[in-house]
């Protein structure tokens, strides 16, 4: 079994890695003793020997008062080098304390297997992720399991055996935790944006509900003041992003499960509702379709010689649109009508 | 009550303006500064989009008072000889200029890069701010 170290101070949870905190296995152990007896409220100022005798009990062996000493000692020291443990000696009572009752030392178990199982998730998600939000991911897990006193054994030198696209990191791409917790915690944001398209900018104020990635692109998606509607801003053309002190305008939360769960991409057709959309699908197309669907509501009517009619319940976008277009003659839009000139005006 | 270190989002009305590049796109004042934030498009007629550059002697002036805020700091432009050169018509840059602050209260203001400007020059004039009384908050 390792351990994994927290420790508490007042309303802080602090991580501390085995990096930093460089302690044999042993001199954990003991610590962990020194605070088991430290936080035994029926014997609230105990002395060396109380210690010594607690090692015995629970390691069976029985450590010198100078080796206490020194732990008491490594345990007060500061972070990085210590625990920032508040001990001290109470003359009056002739015993340890803790200054602070809020302060804990604990020990979390993880067994190897689990350990495994975090390496393993870790290098699946480089794998996948391969942006900041994973390698935050990965430098959290990272740090539970520098601090157990055997380190996992993520291996840095082995080739990965999963590889997926990763594309290097994209403008915007940095403002993505303030975005993130704009989301969460509802405050509504100010930033500048520039539109490629129609070359123009525009300060926005907006009530963001969702980040979306979509083919490796990264959006944010809100209610604009500017617009009066809920508008999709790519993060790259996102500058300066700024929390703003204001009442958030909350939207149907229907809306938001419909931006959630029906639209593919990130730019609905305006004015554009749920509805069935259907194409006809060559015979090699059928293949891809049934091998890699396209969305949740897909469904293949197949014919005798391996052509398909293929039906979504979906909100139609600007991304449907190009995808049925890049596949070329293997797919032709069957309805509805509006859609199908919509997509042939892309063209 | 205003402290100190409170930063506040105005309401910016320039829409009397004739320059419009650059666009001044957002107005952030503090106890400690005035932040004004301008969106540039590299216009078509210079080859490859020509350059940028701001003054150092920029600075801002209230209606109705003689006093003249200095340019504090200049954000993703060049102080003036530098310059930061486009590389096609087609670039875009947001930068930001940082003056001495100015009463936080609704005002109109000018900033001026040149007393006597060419029309190259990034002077506005009669830009009204409005409604200091947004918060920004802090990430």
């Amino acid at each position: 079994m390792n351990s994994v170290l927290f420790v508490r101070s007042g309303n802080n949870l602090l991580f501390f890695e085995k990096k930093s905190v460089n302690l044999s296995k042993s001199a954990f152990r003991r610590y962990k003793v020194i605070d088991s007896v430290l936080r035994n409220s029926m014997n609230r100022y105990p002395k060396m020997v109380d210690f010594m005798e607690a090692c015995h009990s629970k390691l069976d062996f029985y450590p010198s008062e100078e080796t206490i000493q020194k732990d008491i000692a490594n345990m007060r020291l500061p972070y990085p080098d210590g625990f920032d443990a508040p001990i001290r000696y109470n003359r009056a009572e002739r015993g340890y304390e803790y200054t602070d009752s809020e302060y804990s030392l604990l020990g979390v178990s993880l067994r190897q297997e689990e350990i495994d199982a975090i390496s393993e998730a870790i290098n699946i998600i480089r794998s996948i992720g391969g942006t900041r939000m994973s390698d935050k991911f990965n430098h959290a897990v990272e740090k539970i399991l520098s601090s157990t006193l055997e380190k996992a054994n993520v291996d840095e030198n082995k080739e990965p055996v999963i590889q997926t696209m990763i594309p290097p990191t994209s403008r915007g791409f940095e403002h993505i935790e303030l975005i993130y917790k704009a989301c969460r915690e509802k405050i509504p944001l100010s930033f500048i944006h520039f539109s490629y398209k129609k070359r123009t900018f525009n300060h926005i104020l907006l009530h963001p509900f969702l980040i979306k990635e979509f083919e490796n692109r990264w959006y944010v998606i809100g209610y604009s003041e500017l617009h009066d509607e809920i508008r999709t801003f790519g993060l790259d053309r996102v500058t300066e992003p700024l929390f703003i002190n204001r009442n958030y305008h909350f939207i149907d939360p229907q809306l938001v499960h419909s931006y959630l769960n029906d639209v593919f991409g990130v730019f609905p057709i305006p004015g554009a509702k749920k509805e069935l959309i259907q194409i006809h699908v060559s015979q090699l197309g059928t293949h891809y379709f049934q091998a890699y669907p396209l969305h949740e509501s897909q469904t293949i009517e197949k014919e005798n010689e391996g052509t398909s009619f293929i039906r979504f319940e979906i909100i139609a976008s600007v991304e449907l649109a190009r995808y049925f277009l890049s596949q070329g003659r293997h797919v032709k839009i069957v309805k509805p009508k509006w859609f199908k000139e919509f997509t042939e005006n892309l063209a | 009550m205003k402290k100190t270190e409170d930063v506040y989002l105005v309401n910016v009305d320039a829409s009397e303006l004739i320059i419009k590049n650059p666009k001044i796109l957002r107005v952030l004042m503090g106890a400690q500064y005035i932040k004004i934030d301008f969106g540039y498009i590299a216009p078509w007629m210079y080859d490859r989009g020509g350059w940028i550059r701001i003054a150092p002697y920029t600075h801002i002036q209230v209606h109705g008072s003689k006093k003249k805020y200095a340019l504090k700091e200049a954000i993703n432009i060049p102080l003036a000889p530098q310059q930061f050169e486009f590389e096609s018509t087609e670039d875009w840059r947001v930068f930001s200029l940082l003056f001495e602050s100015i009463p936080l209260k609704d005002c109109v203001i000018d900033i001026i890069e040149e007393e006597v400007p060419s029309l190259d020059d990034f002077n506005f004039y009669n830009i009204k701010l409005k409604n200091v009384t947004e918060m920004v908050l802090r990430g």
